[in-house]
């Protein structure tokens, strides 16, 4: 019973570590997908075996993949709504028309193989911006959406022209920063470093 | 860094009780299961987790090579000696000490090891 609930819960692990389009969940799943390998040799005597499965999948190589993830080139986008107390993540993902922009955002990073990582915060822009570590700021502001984006990156051309073709019922305006803050800038140009090569 | 506060409370929190477990692992290894590379690893687990809680650079790399090579020497140096002399031999009461020695050196060096190894990844190695 224990053998064949283990399994199972293996083979879903595996799968959705597989499937999961975003990379930070992929790489919890395979640490979960390893506790449980060193809880199955555990339960056929052999501790030995358990303790270096679960010390080196479960601990190291998970922390060794999200050592790589911070180096990889995430897209970092962040969406303010100065209106509201607090922004949950509900409200993204709600089926709205914003919430749909977001995902077509997010579709758009995958494509081009970045990871992309959006933050909704209640935060004023000048917070936010001042902390520059994002590639990509949506503000709401009443109706209005404004996008602030580097001017220097193409990334930003192209989802303009994406966003105010599909979206010009939202109000959508596009605002090009010229320097923002240096590690936004770095972070921005070795992605286009890497798409260009 | 407010920001982290709760993630860098808990893990400091956590770093003596990893580290005592990582030590009892290696020198209780040679009757339990365990051993120095069980032992090593999650030592080395601990380093890899400061370093996601906090990326700085404070770990000479070129020092932590010394010490794991003058660890790896030792781990070659003492059982030859101990085989070369013949009155090692005759003596039960060395065989425990000799494991616990043994197993702390490669734990350490196992710790050492993997640490640089990430270390070296993060910081040194162009994407």
């Amino acid at each position: 019973m224990v053998e064949a609930t283990i399994f199972v819960s293996l083979a879903v692990l595996a799968v959705l570590a597989i499937e999961s389009r975003v990379l930070r969940l992929s790489v919890i799943y395979l640490g979960i997908f390893s506790l449980l390998i060193s809880f199955l040799y555990l339960y056929y005597n052999a501790p030995d075996v358990a303790i270096a499965e679960a010390v080196m999948a479960s601990g190291l190589t998970t922390l060794l993949f999200l050592t790589a993830l911070k180096r990889y080139r995430v897209y970092r986008i962040c969406f303010t709504n100065e209106a509201f107390e607090t922004v949950t993540d509900r409200y993204i993902v709600e089926g709205t028309r914003r919430g749909a922009l977001l995902h077509e955002v997010e579709q758009f990073c995958i494509a081009r193989e970045l990871e992309p990582q959006i933050v909704c915060t209640p935060e004023s822009l000048d917070v936010v911006s001042r902390r520059g570590r994002y590639d990509l700021i949506i503000r709401q502001e009443g109706d209005e959406l404004r996008i602030y984006g580097d001017g220097q990156n193409y990334l930003v051309d192209e989802l303009e022209v994406l966003l105010i073709l599909h979206y010009h019922d939202l109000n959508v305006r596009f605002v090009r920063t010229g320097e923002s803050t240096d590690q936004a800038d770095e972070s921005v140009e070795g992605t286009t470093g890497e798409q260009a090569s | 860094m407010s920001e982290r506060s709760i993630v860098s409370t808990i893990t400091g929190l956590l770093y003596p009780f990893v580290v005592l477990f990582g030590i009892y692992i290696i020198v209780n290894g040679h009757d339990t299961p365990g051993g120095g590379f069980q032992g090593g690893a999650i030592l080395a687990a601990m380093f890899i987790g400061r370093y996601i809680v906090d990326p700085t650079n404070d770990l000479s790399i070129e020092r932590a090579v010394l010490v794991e090579k003058a660890i790896f020497a030792a781990v070659i140096v003492i059982p030859a000696a101990l085989v070369l002399s013949l009155a090692a031999q005759q003596t039960a009461w060395l065989r425990e000490p000799y494991l616990i020695a043994m197993n702390l050196l490669i734990g350490f060096k196992v710790a050492i090891g993997l640490t640089i190894l990430v270390f070296r990844y993060a910081f040194y190695e162009d994407s």
